[in-house]
């Protein structure tokens, strides 16, 4: 059962730069904090005016009690003005939205591979992971260069070594992030898991392949535009096997499978 | 000062204010229900429904513009059977008007969909969508004089439920659209639905919509639909609903000012889910502070 949706007035703790042109937020948001789950979302409305127009979404990227961080790009205007926000500012939040990502206690072990700002809901996952489960958790992040990579520190807090991919081959592995869970299943490593992913599509297109000739559950939480964030504009459409399901309601998780790019 | 009387009537229907939750944008009421107070709305319109099913347009259904949204979304519904099943009891549990949004590809099955309705005693009217853009053969009834009274005359014949038909502003004239609406015998006409639009991705070269062209709504389009609303109210006796980006409580006074009896509020939704509520009150506090009792005193008064 998700929690009931609120809109909320959320206070700013701290807005930083974290990486050249990443931010992390955190928000005091008691209402929303406690219902909250990895792989759900928040949409924020960044600005008063017409334009930016619409609400913009927002993984969890940590929940903490009565507060929760987001992690973010700065992609546009919108992302601009939330970047540009002070602790202390007031920002009105709907959530927790759609569904998070879904344990059940037959997963044996798990795989979370993230590219760019995806990595920011497999945090919450990693973060709920560790808390509740002993079996192994393996996390590959692949970014575009070492500037762009995110979140090493925060998987070696959880105890998680992360494997690491960049393009450019300035950290980590030369190599996409693809190519190093091929190499490591064929190493042996992670027996029979499920896979958690969220990255660009072209990155989720050659996930789905490998799950699908392994044989593995693989879910990704897609990234779409969204209007209204609840279900009625049905604005999010992504085509599955069965229908066009929505990402703000049905997803954003979704069993990788189904999905018909 | 007495409290203001917010209460608008259109054609029989008595709403306890001119605010209404626009087709497309609330669901079905009960999406809204854990933020909004949806008894306090003046009529919620759900999302329109046909006679099957219809799986919508292929993505990206929505795209962002200056000020505005412009989407094709393509009419994606359960059909008529689905609704009267799952949404209807639903529905009942709303204490505000119910408009149910009706939208068919020929007159056979707004014939249809009239006649299943019209069954409903929780239905308290109808509103006529020949105003989709997204949908081919959406706009045919919307577009000639003709063929809108021919429409609006087969749902009158088939229902005594209150009509409104929604019209469409990619007309040559939406004033002759209104009066063969209202010689067909619909209660109401309500505008504008969308103006169609492109928006293009110069990487790509494509159009940033899976249907190439979509329908745009928001504050970029208000000056135009109010134009388009004080035009029409000057050329029917009916009354007008007013909508094309209504934000807050000083563009639904706009609109009323410049003669529509009432408002539908949809893409603020969008971005404060509570936007139809603030709107409420901000017409009644408006009222108060300005010393007008009634609807009356406020819907048409435009000094021109």
């Amino acid at each position: 059962m998700n929690a009931r949706i609120i809109q909320e007035c959320g206070r700013i703790i701290s807005n930083d730069e974290v990486k050249p042109g990443y931010f992390l937020m955190e928000v005091n948001s008691p209402s929303i904090a406690k219902g909250a789950k990895p792989g759900q979302f928040v949409t924020i409305r960044c600005s008063e005016t017409t334009s930016p127009l619409l609400r913009r979404p927002f993984s969890f990227f940590k929940i903490n009690g009565s507060r929760f961080q987001i992690l973010y790009e700065v992609v546009g205007n919108a992302t601009r003005i939330l970047s540009n926000m002070a602790p202390g500012d007031k920002i009105d939040i709907l959530g927790p939205l759609g569904n998070g990502f879904t344990i059940s206690d037959k997963h044996s072990d798990f795989v979370l591979i993230a590219g760019g700002i995806g990595i920011a809901p497999l945090t919450a996952l990693a973060q709920k992971l560790v808390r509740t489960r002993r079996k192994r958790i393996y996390v590959i992040i692949g970014a575009r260069n070492k500037k762009k990579l995110l979140c090493e520190r925060d998987f070696k807090e959880l105890g998680i070594e992360p494997i690491i991919a960049t393009d450019d081959g300035s950290y980590g592995k030369k190599a996409l992030a693809t190519e190093l869970l091929d190499e490591l299943f064929s190493k042996g490593g992670a027996i029979f898991p499920t896979i958690f992913t969220c990255g660009p599509e072209a990155m989720l297109k050659r996930i789905a392949h490998v799950a699908r000739k392994r044989g593995l559950d693989c879910y990704a939480s897609l990234e779409t535009n969204i209007a209204c964030g609840v279900g009625v504009c049905l604005g999010c459409a992504v085509r599955t096997k069965s229908s066009y399901k929505l990402v703000c309601k049905d997803g954003p998780v979704f069993n990788l499978n189904e999905i018909i790019w | 000062m007495v409290k203001p009387d917010l209460k608008v009537r259109i054609g029989r229907l008595k709403l306890k204010n001119p605010v209404m939750a626009a087709s497309g944008t609330f669901g079905f009421g009960e999406e809204f229900k854990d933020f909004v107070n949806i008894n306090k709305l003046g009529a919620i319109i759900t999302k329109s429904i046909t006679l099957k099913p219809r799986e919508g347009n292929p993505p990206p259904r929505i795209v962002e513009t200056a000020s505005g949204i412009l989407n094709s979304i393509g009419l994606q519904n359960d059909g008529i059977e689905n609704f009267l099943k799952e949404k209807v009891p639903l529905l009942r549990k709303a204490k505000t008007v119910i408009v149910v949004s009706i939208a068919g590809e020929s007159f056979n099955e707004y014939k249809e969909l009239t006649r299943r309705l019209d069954k409903i005693d929780m239905v308290d009217a109808i509103e006529i969508n020949i105003s989709c853009p997204n949908v081919k053969g959406g706009l045919e009834f919307a577009v000639e004089p003709n063929s809108t009274f021919d429409v609006v005359t087969l749902v009158r014949r088939n229902t005594g439920k209150v009509l409104i038909t929604k019209l469409s502003p990619n007309v040559k004239d939406m004033g002759e659209i209104a009066k063969a609406a209202e010689e067909a015998g619909t209660d109401s006409v309500s505008l504008v639905n969308t103006f169609t639009g492109i928006a293009v991705d110069i990487q790509t070269k494509t159009s940033k919509l899976g249907n190439v062209v979509g329908g745009l709504s928001g504050p970029a389009i208000k000056p135009i639909a109010l134009r388009m609303v004080w035009e029409v109210t000057r050329q029917v006796k009916i009354p007008v609903i007013g909508m094309g980006g209504v934000m807050d409580y000083k563009d639904a006074l706009e609109f009323i000012i410049a003669g529509a009896s009432a408002v539908q509020v949809g893409t603020a939704s969008f971005v404060n889910p509570k936007a139809t509520i603030e709107i409420i009150d901000g017409i009644e506090r408006y009222m108060s502070k300005n010393k007008i009792k009634d609807m009356k005193g406020l819907i048409g008064c435009l000094r021109v």
